[in-house]
């Protein structure tokens, strides 16, 4: 247990040096560049998905609308009145926290499929209403461009430079998965994963279940809804393709192809579909039955994802050295 | 001196009433035995009791009005329970799974990590700290389980048939662990069982419930040559 811990934290820790050196290394490679961008970025949000879904099992499909909605709110408020990228971010992502807390609220009473049910509601009924408001500066079916980009202090990020816009998404993005990595090991997480385990049994030991459904929802569109914000002021443009089923299934994917409930499965996750997706481009829709292959072979090999495969190898030898009649370590 | 008292409790399930105008009291610090055929209430008295099932009737636990409390709310005035089929938190080690009822549970700033270690060593499941519950065998899940409910620091625990499925020694232990726990720290202890012989050994008063109603509730001996009881259990 202590060694798993400490070989974790190495692990992290690792990472974070390697992420940090790694311009470096690369130079200013733009491509590259950019990609790690989105890696760091979907990463966030499919780790947040992971949180709701993978941890609690919370059947959520409003992720993409929290992060529209973080991401839609901070564009408008800084193209149409002015605001600094920084404030609109923050904004954004209180109001998916919002919408977040409604549907918690909402799903109180439901379980399993019915909380996707009312989760992806909201989904299916934001792009509609964005399109229809083009006159409250929503930007209609086309969306809205020329997002202005962050800036700190006096200077002002430009994707002619991408180092900057490297760190600092690389910052924004180790603070939330350092957060998310907290709350998963902190009494929330463990309220969290109990309510998963056996609902009845958490109940009985003193968990308010209504509780952890509204803080769920919650935490999880706040962190989603900041990274939509940054999403649009890295990007510049957004629009109601962001509700595309294609986004939707890529993050839900990452969350599944790295392993639900096993942090940093979906930040792997992230990292490998956004690569993919991108190395694949070129063999324009193919792509997608390509990853789609990809994703299906890996949950037959792979049930638990990425993360689980120390589980999964330990359980294939259990299982091999039962049958050979060893006198197995199956306390252990 | 009563620790519970239940006055016309009824839960009906549709046209199904599972329990009905059920009225009794449990004494602070007694074994109470809960017996009757399957279907005669007992589980689900145990539900209403502890939230999970709203019911008409009023609880009262300790002087206060329980009734239409949520789970959560109950154990922390200070019951628990365990379950007829294992509950457990199966991805967690038991540590966590002691855990949640020490940290959830309680109220008031308590030392988690003591709590956690005396019950785990009360149950006498030490050196299995680390265990994923779900690679337990049936009688460590129901030690761990019982081993959560305690970590609560409950003054009423409802143990809901404790001893079933397992062998001869470990049913011998659990007894010894319930005759423990009742003694030593004092709780009041109401257990469901199917097995006769091990409830009047170990109860001071049993009930017998049938059809969701009361037909018996004395000592032991009274109850088990009462003709109602034994109609019921040999068939008349």
């Amino acid at each position: 247990m202590v060694t798993k811990l400490s070989k974790r934290s190495y692990f992290l820790l690792g990472s974070l040096v390697v992420f940090s050196l790694l311009p470096i290394v690369l130079g200013d490679n733009r491509p590259i560049m950019h990609l790690l961008v989105l890696c760091f970025i979907w990463s966030v949000v499919a780790e947040a998905w992971n949180l709701i879904l993978g941890y609690a099992r919370v059947l959520s499909f409003g992720q993409i609308a929290f992060f529209a909605l973080g991401g839609y709110t901070s564009a408008m408020l800084t193209l149409n009145w002015g605001m600094s990228p920084w404030l609109g971010i923050l904004l954004g992502g209180s109001l998916a926290a919002g919408v977040g807390l409604i549907i918690g609220l909402i799903c109180l009473k439901l379980r399993g499929i019915y909380t996707a049910v009312v989760s992806f509601a909201v989904h299916l009924v934001l792009p509609v209403l964005i399109s229809a408001g083009a006159e409250l500066g929503t930007g209609g079916t086309y969306g809205l461009l020329s997002i202005p980009p962050l800036y700190i202090g006096g200077y002002t990020f430009s994707k002619l430079q991408m180092v900057p816009w490297y760190y600092v998404a690389f910052g924004v993005s180790a603070l939330f998965l350092f957060v998310i990595y907290k709350i998963i090991n902190s009494p929330v997480g463990l309220a969290f994963v109990a309510l998963r385990d056996s609902q009845p049994f958490a109940q009985s030991l003193g968990i308010d279940d209504y509780r952890y459904m509204v803080m769920v929802f919650t935490i999880s569109a706040l962190i989603t809804g900041i990274m939509g914000g940054f999403y649009v002021h890295y990007i510049s443009v957004i629009s109601p393709s962001i509700f595309r089923l294609e986004v939707f299934l890529f993050a839900l994917v990452m969350v599944m192809l790295g392993g639900m409930g096993r942090f940093p499965g979906a930040t792997f996750g992230a990292f490998i579909i956004v690569f993919l997706n991108n190395y694949l481009l070129r063999l324009a829709t193919l792509r997608l039955v390509i990853l789609g292959a990809i994703v299906v072979a890996v949950m037959i090999i792979l049930p638990k994802g990425l993360a689980g495969i120390p589980e999964t190898v330990n359980q294939l030898l259990r299982r091999t050295s039962k049958r050979r009649g060893f006198n197995g370590d199956s306390q252990m | 001196m009563e620790i519970l008292r239940c006055e016309n409790v009824t839960r009906r399930f549709g046209e199904l009433v599972a329990v009905k105008d059920l009225s009794f009291e449990v004494e602070k610090g007694e074994i109470f035995g809960i017996a009757g055929p399957n279907g005669a209430g007992k589980t689900t008295l145990f539900n209403v009791i502890t939230g999970f099932y709203r019911g008409s009737g009023v609880i009262i636990f300790d002087n206060v009005n329980i009734t239409g409390l949520r789970p959560h709310q109950v154990c922390r005035k200070g019951i628990a329970r365990t379950f007829q089929i294992p509950q457990l938190f199966v991805t967690l080690p038991v540590v966590d799974n002691v855990k949640v009822g020490a940290h959830f549970g309680v109220q008031g700033g308590h030392d988690e990590r003591a709590i956690i270690n005396e019950t785990i060593n009360l149950v006498g499941l030490q050196g299995k700290e680390n265990v994923i519950a779900a690679n337990l065998n049936l009688f460590d899940k129901k030690l761990t389980m019982l081993a959560s409910a305690l970590a609560t620091k409950p003054k009423l625990l409802l143990l809901d048939e404790p001893i079933g499925g397992l062998s001869p020694t470990e049913v011998k232990q659990s007894v010894a662990l319930v005759h423990k726990i009742n003694q030593e720290l004092g709780l009041t202890v109401i257990v469901i069982e199917h097995l006769m012989k091990v409830l009047t050994k170990i109860s001071r008063r049993l009930m017998i419930l049938h059809n969701g109603e009361k037909i018996c509730l004395g000592p032991p001996q009274e109850v088990t040559n009462d003709k109602r009881v034994i109609e019921v259990y040999l068939g008349g």
